[in-house]
């Protein structure tokens, strides 16, 4: 079957949303309207068994850190990529802030949590500890790196896998 | 009794007028005690700053309500602080300003533009034709400038592209465009539409249904309507008539009636809305030359490329007729002409050709083309040479052939070339052995006189 979903790109500023999404696909539009508008859009096919998948993601912008996001965005989405960056720990309580924000605009959407810059790890400030304990609030999580490219195709692959058993 | 007390003794004040110390120092005693109180209260009051924020907003709204005094008096501490502000660091109140006035000053920007520029180019166009003296009179009569009123009837446009948008998602329905490449990335444009919608939507705050309506881009504009739940976009080049939107809003209700279902429980399988095509389709409307006023049924664009039709076979059939002439004339006079017969000849647009046989001693057909106004490059001639056995050709031929000295005469009788006047012997002798070999001439003669 064909078809197409909305995928939204979430967390706060400079964890690598906008790295993450260039490196899942070619863009072909400036940023530079990123900047202006708070969401740039790309879109990927993804092939999920029989499906043929064409994610529409929409890479929103946090502002100064504190990461507040058009709720108009949200609308529409199938799903969403919570990204924390693993070099800054107010990027896990952003998180945290985030995941609450859309539950009530939007309701729950399925969403997979992203622990990017996995290739820096002489710099991490969030502790292996801190991470095992996420598991209490049942988020799939994985680690990725825009950089180096781990996880980046399987982090949009699964989502989509989780979005197709949602329907 | 208090109140009885008092007011029997306001009374007597009021009567007796101070005339009575004992009552007034009585009258001065309460009165001073009912402002001690209210002294006190406001005193209260203004020590507890919440307190006062709290009775502001509604003195504000309650000044505001009933006359401007409040606005006047707060105006100029108001302005003050704008003006600080923006002293200190100009960035903030611009960005503050900016979704509400960016979007305002480049629509105006490129409305202004496109009004000038299409304004200058048709009054270039039209001020010498009928039309633009008609439009001269009527910018008199209206007061309006004349390239106002050239524009006003002259809407050139061209509806391009028409996105079809489930409003809730963004997502990309179904597409439709005047060239039939597909447009690949019409998905991300839609989203990219819809989440400009919705930064509007944010950016003015307004009422929940405040909506963007178009976009313009140097001269391609955006014009986008809502139903329910989709949205129409169409991309425009040129200026299209306002009424070109009843024709939008007709093709959005009639998909949001059709798939009324089908938009509410949306999952991103698009090919569900395939169907809606010819809808969409039908929205790829363009218009050329005047809309608006039929003022003057006589120019409609039909009526104009009639007309270029008729003029152009009028043109065409007068050339025609000229170059048909001036064709049999050149092919009697080839005709006429000794040494050359035409076998074939053929007329085309704009190359003739010409076949057939020639003489070596007929004149030239070519150099005859410019006599009956052609080019050599005009005809294709084709000349397959050949002996022409007419008595004229035969002399021709055995005076070129046989170069007697100018003591000796030749000529052809029936036949027999003869040969008057002097010549050496050796002359004879070859020339009656070459004359035997030659077509047309069956005996060589000597006269001697
Ligand atoms: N080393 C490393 N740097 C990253 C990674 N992802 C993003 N960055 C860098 O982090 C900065 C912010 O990234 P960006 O994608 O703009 O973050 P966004 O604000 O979430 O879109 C940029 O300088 C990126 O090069 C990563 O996985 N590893
Ligand atoms: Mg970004």
């Amino acid at each position: 079957m064909l078809l197409q979903k909305k995928i939204c790109m979430l967390g706060a500023t400079g964890v690598g949303k906008t790295s993450l999404v260039r490196r899942f696909v070619q863009s072909i539009y400036s940023e530079k309207y990123h900047t202006t508008l708070g969401v740039k859009i790309d879109k990927k096919t993804v092939n999920i068994e029989e499906n043929e998948v064409t994610l529409l993601l929409w890479d929103l912008q946090g502002e100064d850190g504190t990461f507040k996001i058009r709720p108009a965005f949200l609308r529409g989405a199938s799903g969403y990529l919570l990204v924390i960056d693993l070099t800054r720990h107010e990027t896990l309580v952003t998180a945290f802030s985030i995941q609450k924000m859309v539950e009530r605009e939007v309701g729950k959407l399925p969403f997979l949590v992203l622990l990017n810059k996995n290739d820096l790890t002489e710099d991490f400030e969030i502790t292996d500890e801190e991470i095992v304990d996420l598991a209490q609030y049942d988020w799939k999580i994985l680690r990725s790196s825009a950089k180096d490219g781990e996880n980046v195709e399987e982090a949009f692959q699964v989502l989509t896998k989780e979005m197709l058993k949602a329907i | 009794m208090p109140s009885g007390t008092l007011q029997k003794e306001t009374a007597e004040v009021s009567s007796e007028n101070g005339e009575n110390p004992q009552f007034y120092s009585k009258t001065e005693e309460i009165l001073e005690k009912t402002n001690a109180d209210a002294l006190s209260e406001i005193r209260k009051i203004l020590v507890q700053p919440e307190e006062v924020g709290e009775v502001l907003p509604s003195a504000f709204q309650k000044s505001s309500k009933s006359d401007k005094k409040l606005a006047e008096a707060t105006l100029p501490i108001v302005e003050e602080n704008i003006r600080q502000s923006v002293q200190r660091d100009p960035k903030i109140l611009a960005e503050a300003l900016f979704p509400v006035i960016g979007p305002a000053i480049r629509k105006a920007i490129a409305e202004a533009l496109g009004a000038m520029v299409q304004s200058l180019n048709q009054t270039l166009e039209q001020s010498v034709s009928p039309k633009g003296l008609r439009w001269r009179i009527e910018a008199w009569q209206t007061g309006k400038p004349f390239g106002e009123i050239v524009m006003l009837n002259t809407l050139l446009y061209r509806v391009e592209q028409i996105f079809l948008i489930h409003k809730k998602t963004g997502i990309l329905l179904q597409y439709a465009a005047l060239d039939s490449e597909e447009n690949k990335d019409a998905d991300m444009v839609s989203a990219m539409l819809t989440a400009i919608q919705d930064f509007v939507h944010d950016s003015f705050n307004e009422s929940e249904d405040a909506t963007l309506d178009a976009l313009r881009v140097r001269d391609l504009s955006v014009w986008v309507e809502h139903s329910p739940d989709a949205i129409l976009a169409a991309v425009i080049r040129g200026n299209a008539p306002l009424t070109l939107r009843k024709t939008f809003i007709e093709a959005i209700e009639r998909v949001q009636f059709q798939y009324e279902n089908e938009l509410d429980n949306f999952r991103g399988e698009t090919k569900t809305f395939e169907p809606s095509k010819p809808i969409l389709q039908e929205c790829l409307q363009m218009q050329v030359g005047e809309e608006g006023k039929p003022k003057s049924k006589i120019f409609t664009p039909f009526n104009f490329l009639a007309g270029s039709l008729v003029l152009l076979f009028i043109i065409g059939g007068f050339f025609f007729v000229r170059d048909y002439r001036r064709w049999s004339n050149y092919l009697e006079r080839l005709d006429s002409e000794p040494g050359i017969v035409v076998t074939e000849t053929k007329r085309g647009f704009f190359r003739h050709e010409v076949e057939g046989l020639r003489d070596e001693m007929a004149v030239n057909p070519e150099t005859l083309l410019a006599e009956y106004g052609y080019e050599p490059s005009n005809v294709k001639s084709n000349w397959k040479g050949y002996q022409d056995l007419s008595p004229q050709f035969v002399l021709e031929r055995a005076k070129k052939i046989l170069n007697p000295p100018p003591t000796a005469q030749l000529s052809l009788e029936d036949g027999v070339l003869i040969v008057r006047g002097t010549a050496e012997n050796s002359w004879y002798l070859e020339a009656r052995n070459i004359a035997k070999g030659m077509a047309g001439i069956s005996k060589f003669k000597v006269v001697r006189e």
